[in-house]
Formats: C-alpha cells, structure tokens, sequence
C-alpha cells in the first residue's frame, strides 16, 4: 500500500542556482582513457561519519554541478565522436532505459551503443541536484538531466531528454565519475 | 502473469499519485518530500520540504492537468528508485505545452518519499 508520511520541518532557506546552457566546444575536464576525472569533492561527500564541518549547502550544490557540466560535456562528445569508447563512462552494472528499451549491463552496453546509428547531440539544458547522503548510504552521487536535440545518422531531428545517477569513486586525489543508471527518451515519443 | 518489477509498480504508483495530487490540491503535496528533499523547478533549487511546498503552491495558475506520455523506472545501486515522466500539461487556458521530470525515491521507514525532483518544461517541442 502506498504511505507518504508527514514530517514537517521549519524549512530551509531558498537556494537558487542560475541555469547552465551546455554549449558544444566547451573544453572538457582533464580526463584520462575516456574516463571523466575532476578534483575531489570537498568534505561534505567524505565516507567517513567523523567529518568535521558539514558545508554549506550551496557550495556543494556548485561543485557537484561543475563535475556534473563536465561530465556532460565528454559524454556527449564521446557519444559523437568516439562512440566506441562511450561504456567507459558507466559502471559494470550500469542500466540504460532507451526510449523504453531495457539495456543492462556492460556486454549489453557495448551491444547497444556499437548499433546505435552515428549521433550529432546538441545540449541545450543542463539540471543537477547531489544526492543527500542519507539516500545513498555515503556513496556521493549526482543526478544529471539534461535536453536537447539529436540527429542519428543524418536523419530528422528530434527534442530529446535525458537524465543521469552518477557515482563517484573517490581517492584522496581525485574523483572518478561514472553512469549507474541512465535514461534517455524522445520528448515527441509518442509521435515519432 | 508477467508481473511488473517491483520498481515499475512502486514507481508507476508513486508518479499516479504524484500528479492527481498536483492536479487536484497541490497543498497536500508535502507528505510526499522530507527536510533533505531537493527541487529543482525550471532551473532553480529549492530545498527542504516547507521551501518546495511554498514553491508548489505558489505557482501561478488555477486549473492544471496533466497527461502522462511515457514513464520510465529504474532501481538504483543502493535501493533507490528513479522515476522519469515525458508529458504534457495544460495550466488555466494557455495551450497545451510539454514537459519532463524526474524523480528520485527512497524508501523511509516503509514510506516511500521523494528525496529528489527535477522538473523543466519543453517549450521547444510540440505534440
């Protein structure tokens, strides 16, 4: 049965955040064999429940959506432009939802992507939240969504969305980032 | 029989309820967020469930309806449930626009609540 429990709160302050338009030729991360590297996330993300100062929340917002844009920007161009290097941007476990079809996995990722028609992805529109911790069990994690258009193989044009739940692995000098669960569709779905 | 995985049940249940609630009486939307939730609502955030349920209700229009195109759910590594919506929606009597969101769930002491929700209009497509 479904139960959505009360809890009120005293409420938080209204965080607002600028939109952030994607534009192509953005100069991607420093990244290594496809991966997408960026800076350690500050403490706010650590593992460790001994964490000191828990950060501002603003501040973590802004720098999980910089790895997040960044991210974005790679995983696009790897899409268009070295698609056979695109499944090691996902976990090994990774899910894909692609207009309705199921894809798990990376043998199945690989299958996919490598039969996909050749893509010209133009981002318009990029959203980011961090995951709270208590969601996640301390593995700090980003949601990414992102629209569009996309041409394949030439053909017509459609409005796309799609989101993204990244994870990161994170060493004491940098953090990996990578696709747990990703789901794209047509915006025009039903009619395309 | 061909049951749905229990994450397109909880899912599709959650997204039914999520939008009659909308359409309906958008003040009782609280029950579904708690004190961590995230909204981001046409590009800005807002966090905490008194702070989105402000948001909610102070959207400007009377009447809204919501038709659902297509819904996608996935479980997530650690029992998660995300949950995306390709629609349309109709507010008062301006035209018919698109929309997509989505949603993240998690189970809390046997509820299911929203930690996190994203939403943004599609002005740039039709149908």
């Amino acid at each position: 049965s479904r139960k959505f429990r009360s809890n009120w709160s005293q409420g938080d302050k209204d965080t607002t955040k600028e939109v952030t338009i994607i534009r192509r030729g953005h100069t991607p991360a420093r990244w290594t064999r496809e991966e997408v590297v960026t800076p350690p996330l500050p403490g706010h993300a650590a593992t460790s429940s001994l964490m000191a100062t828990p950060m501002d929340f603003k501040t973590y917002v802004d720098q999980a959506c910089r790895a997040a844009e960044e991210f974005v920007s790679i995983y696009y161009d790897t899409m268009d432009k070295r698609r056979q290097a695109l499944t090691r941007l996902y976990l090994d476990k990774a899910t894909l939802i692609w207009n309705g079809n199921i894809v798990s996995g990376l043998d199945a990722l690989n299958n996919f992507f490598d039969m996909l028609p050749s893509s010209e992805f133009q981002v318009n529109m990029l959203d980011c939240q961090p995951v709270h911790e208590q969601a996640t069990q301390s593995q700090t994690t980003i949601l990414v969504v992102t629209s569009g258009t996309v041409k394949f193989d030439g053909n017509k044009q459609h409005y796309f969305n799609q989101n993204f739940l990244l994870t990161a692995q994170s060493t004491p000098n940098n953090t990996v980032w990578k696709i747990a669960s990703d789901c794209f569709r047509f915006q025009d779905w039903a009619s395309s | 029989m061909g049951d749905k995985p229990i994450w397109e049940q909880i899912g599709s249940s959650f997204i039914q309820h999520y939008y009659q609630l909308f359409d309906n009486d958008r003040t009782q939307l609280g029950a579904i967020y708690m004190d961590a939730s995230c909204l981001t609502w046409e590009g800005r955030q807002f966090q905490g469930k008194a702070a989105i349920v402000e948001k909610l209700c102070s959207l400007p229009f009377q009447k809204i309806q919501h038709s659902i195109t297509a819904q996608d759910h996935q479980p997530t590594p650690d029992s998660c449930i995300i949950s995306t919506v390709v629609g349309q929606l109709k507010a008062d009597e301006d035209p018919i626009v698109g929309f997509h969101q989505m949603f993240l769930l998690k189970n809390i002491s046997d509820a299911w609540v929203c930690t996190n929700d994203m939403f943004r209009l599609a002005l740039h497509s039709f149908g």
